[in-house]
């Protein structure tokens, strides 16, 4: 091989690993919903003050909260499935934080994506089916729907709608603090984010 | 067709093919010791601790299969020269992908503590249970990749010089004169071979590829489940192929040697094309279905899988030893150190190949199985077979097979002491002692003090061999 | 128009086609359009273009890319990348991604690997041909068992039958491969590897 062409291999060797490495945050990020939680707990985002409404009526925001910490799941009350076990789970984690006495410290918010079949009834449906003790587990509604479009582009959530089962889409619980999304735990991870809260509150 | 007309061997090919074999030389023995370090602690008379004793058994695994494919490739890179064009470079390139990947299975096993046994079967690597962790494990998983694509690049340019010789594939396993009757000339024996080694090696190696990644993946990431059925499938589709290789890619002397001793040629007739073809079509063709279509292994499967890996090698071995019998019968060939290994070889290969069959029967196999049995039929046929093969490869090539004296009785003793060692193993098999276990029940002790004393007579007529080799390098062959 | 103009223009216009055109949503709305479709005809545009650029040009590259080697490391690596869930996941999301594959397939895909693939050692083709496979198998396997989805923007159902796709693509790869090597009859050379095609190929590149 001649000098030229020796060092384009070389740099090329340098820049296509780089890429790769880059690419993956040094081999460990390999898909966008891994990006999305690793980037939210590196740099913290404030959420925007967007005005939601809950099921009794009373409107709040994601910005701020009378509570330390917050958990939002983002859900539709029609869903047939993860919507379904991560209410199972967030029963979990209300009877498990009343437990440990953090209820009163502690806001649970279901957030729906789908305004146009979940109004404030179905949303209280939603919280009764699920044993959720009010006001520690709220469900609430975006009022605007281009305020919706762009919360969900924020938190990186994407929604498919599907013929048969209604919206498929990546389910998580967030955790806020300080009207920051500071960690995402996956739906299976209700341990984990126990631990996280009893960890956050005890300092 | 014909005996070869030897092309001149000079420079760096013939550094390369000497560094192949002394290499082999070497790890023979070093590998041999660390079998009958194994047999003593198995004795009783060495104390290794059982996680050092299966680093050791994984180490002997690895590296014994490793140098016999390093070691048949030499061989039939020796003999293919003479017909076909082959790089010198890739030979080197080999050489270094297999050195360095032999350094990370070294550090994988002695200093990762892997001792999940070279066939490496899923989920072992990831479940080493503290003995050994996940940089242990990838390190020796990495290890074998690296040695499987430098054996890729070398087979891709046993291709290529094929094929620009020949035109195909087909033409050179000698398909027009099997099945067109064509009336050219057979391509020579040496060629077939080849044909067949690189066929069944490349695919056994994409399959390792394929594999080896995965389990790779699932080391570090564990939510991808491998199925485990498949993934030990695959892992034996590269594993038994590849060390089955060895052997077809070794047996190259015996059809170059003998016809030059006793100067008459090797026949290639359509037997001989057959059964090459043959075995070809039945590794290929016994596991895809294996792979793809029973995820359940129905019995059925499993049976034809296990006659068909045995008997897969079945008409080759045959051709063989009918063609050494009658190109020797009455030939006055001269008894060198040579002649004899290569004799003995086939020899060893016939005999090894009957406990196998037998093991393949599934009423024994059901008694047999995970016994000493199956060491005892795999030993018999690597040691008194392939082994021998490989040394006496290396006599003809040193220009030293005209020696007697030591090497003679070293010759002498390998025989005896590689079958009665073999046979230690095939009795401790039929006395249901299991394989490895590291730590033997008192009732099974005597087995392996009387098998140890024999294999270190084994290792020391291994030794003389490698030593003849060793140390006349420099009056090698030139052609 | 030449022969290279002709091939250019149709380049060209397949480049406007997958690009432009609503065919463009239609190819990336599924995961399986995206990846076997959309990608490998933006690498075959690239293709396209390598094959017709002004032979100084080829000249001049061909000094920088001696026996093809760097030439299909550029093409590996491009192709790599865009294989990461994450950045095809992007690419649907973020318009700049979208634009940053389509011009690094064509220039970096497919562009390279026109310039290099008859420059390589036949060995070297083989080992490419042999990893692509072998990327295919294990892609579409990990696709096959994966218990999550790798893109949020794709259902898991479409993310199974990519992976059957690559699987079965695999397969039939491996066979119209293997046919010509078992019974094609390549002109048999007395000199051994094959004679470069390319007349720019360095007599003694190696
Ligand atoms: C002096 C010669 C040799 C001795 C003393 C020896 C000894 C042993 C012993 C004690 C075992 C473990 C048996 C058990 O408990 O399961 C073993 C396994 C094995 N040996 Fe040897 N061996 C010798 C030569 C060879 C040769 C020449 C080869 C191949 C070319 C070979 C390949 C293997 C393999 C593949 C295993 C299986 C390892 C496993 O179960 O993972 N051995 N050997
Ligand atoms: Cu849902």
């Amino acid at each position: 091989m001649n000098g030229s062409s020796t060092i384009a291999t070389i740099v090329i060797l340098a820049i296509g690993l780089s890429a790769l490495t880059v690419g993956t945050n040094g081999w460990s990020t390999w898909t966008a919903e891994a990006a999305r939680r690793q980037a939210v707990v590196e740099r913290p985002r404030p959420l925007p003050a967007y005005q939601l409404l809950d099921s009794r009526g009373e409107s709040l925001t994601l910005a701020q909260s009378e509570r330390d910490l917050t958990v939002v799941d983002l859900i539709y009350t029609q869903c047939p499935t993860v919507c379904l076990a991560m209410g199972a789970q967030f029963r979990q984690l209300q009877s498990e934080l009343a437990t440990a006495g953090l209820l009163e410290r502690v806001e649970l918010l279901s957030v729906t994506f789908d305004p146009a079949n979940d109004d404030q009834s179905t949303l209280s449906d939603y919280l009764r089916r699920f044993g959720a003790v009010e006001p520690h587990w709220r469900a609430a509604r975006f009022q605007d729907n281009d305020e919706l479009a762009a919360s969900l582009t924020d938190l990186g959530v994407i929604v498919i709608p599907e013929q048969s089962m209604g919206f498929v889409h990546n389910a998580a619980y967030y955790l806020i603090e300080n009207g920051r999304v500071i960690e995402i735990f996956d739906i299976e991870a209700r341990t984990d984010l126990f631990e996280a809260i009893r960890a956050r509150l005890a300092t | 067709m014909t005996t070869s007309t030897p092309s001149p061997l000079t420079g760096s090919a013939r550094a390369g093919i000497l560094t192949y074999m002394g290499i082999s030389a070497l790890v023979y023995v070093l590998m041999m010791s660390l079998g009958l370090v194994m047999r003593l602690t198995q004795a009783t008379w060495l104390d290794l601790p059982p996680n050092l004793f299966y680093e050791v058994m994984t180490a002997h695994g690895a590296g014994m299969v490793g140098i016999s494919g390093l070691a048949g490739s030499g061989v039939i890179w020796y003999f293919l020269r003479r017909y076909v064009d082959l790089s010198t470079g890739i030979l080197w390139a080999n050489l270094t992908f297999f050195l360095t990947g032999v350094v990370l299975i070294l550090g994988g096993i002695f200093l990762g503590g892997y001792a999940g046994g070279w066939t490496f079967l899923f989920p072992l690597p990831a479940k080493g249970l503290g003995a050994w962790g996940v940089p242990g494990a990838a390190s020796f998983l990495i290890g074998l990749l690296l040695i499987g694509v430098g054996f890729l690049l070398l087979y891709l340019d046993f291709a290529r010089a094929i094929i620009a010789k020949y035109g195909s594939l087909g033409n050179s396993l000698g398909w027009p004169q099997l099945f067109g009757g064509s009336t050219d000339e057979s391509p020579p024996a040496a060629v077939i071979a080849a044909t067949m080694v690189l066929i069944v090696n490349i695919a056994g190696i994409l399959a390792g590829a394929v594999v080896l990644v995965l389990i790779l993946v699932n080391l570090f990431m564990p939510e991808f489940a491998l199925d485990p059925l498949l993934t030990k499938n695959l892992t034996y589709f590269f594993g038994h192929v590849f060390i089955n290789a060895t052997i077809y890619q070794a047996v190259v002397a015996v059809y170059e040697i003998l016809p030059e001793y006793t100067k008459r040629p090797w026949k290639v007739n359509k037997v001989f094309l057959a059964a090459w073809t043959a075995s070809t079509v039945m590794v290929m063709a016994v596991y895809p279905h294996h792979l793809l279509l029973d995820f359940a292994m129905p019995t059925w499967a499993l049976v034809m899988g296990q006659i068909f890996s045995y008997l897969g090698g079945f008409p080759i071995l045959v051709v063989t030893g009918w063609g050494a019998l009658t190109i020797v019968h009455r030939s006055g060939i001269e008894w060198d150190m040579a002649a004899r290994l290569l004799f003995l070889s086939i020899f060893g290969w016939c005999v090894g190949v009957v406990p196998a069959v037998i093991d393949g029967t599934i009423a024994v196999n059901q008694v047999m199985h995970n016994t000493m049995w199956v060491p005892g039929h795999f030993h018999m046929y690597l040691i008194v077979g392939l082994v021998a093969m490989l040394f006496g490869f290396m006599y003809y090539l040193s220009n030293q097979s005209k020696r007697t004296g030591i090497d003679k009785v070293a010759f002498w003793l390998y025989l005896v002491a590689g079958v009665a060692f073999s046979f230690g193993f095939l009795t401790s098999g039929m006395n249901s002692i299991p394989r490895r276990w590291a730590v033997h029940l008192p009732e099974w002790v005597s087995f392996s003090q009387s098998s140890s004393a024999i294999a270190a007579v084994v290792a020391l007529a291994a030794l003389v061999f490698a030593l003849r080799f060793l140390t006349s390098l420099k009056h090698a062959r030139t052609t | 128009m030449s022969k290279n103009q002709r091939l250019a223009a149709v380049s060209s216009g397949l480049l406007i086609l997958i690009t432009l055109t609503p065919v463009a949503s239609q190819l990336t709305s599924t995961m399986r359009g995206h990846v076997l479709l959309q990608i490998p005809l933006l690498v075959a545009v690239g293709i396209g273009f390598g094959r017709s650029l002004a032979p100084h040009l080829v000249r001049f590259l061909n000094r920088w890319n001696a026996m093809g080697i760097p030439g299909i490391l550029i093409t590996i690596f491009t192709i790599a990348f865009w294989m990461i869930p994450r950045w095809i996941d992007a690419s649907l999301t973020n318009t700049s991604v979208e634009w940053i594959k389509h011009s690094s397939l064509v220039l970096l895909g497919g562009i390279p690997l026109a310039l290099s693939w008859e420059r390589l050692y036949p060995v070297a083709r083989g080992a490419v041909k042999i990893e692509f496979l072998s990327m295919l198998f294990r892609l579409g396997w990990l696709y096959l068992i994966s218990p999550d989805r790798f893109c949020n923007s794709y259902l898991l159902e479409d993310q199974i039958w990519l992976g059957w796709g690559m699987i079965i693509i695999g397969m039939a790869l491996t066979l119209t491969w293997l046919v010509p090597v078992f019974f094609g009859e390549y002109a048999p050379a007395e000199t051994g590897h094959s004679s470069p095609k390319n007349p720019n190929e360095a007599p003694n590149a190696a």
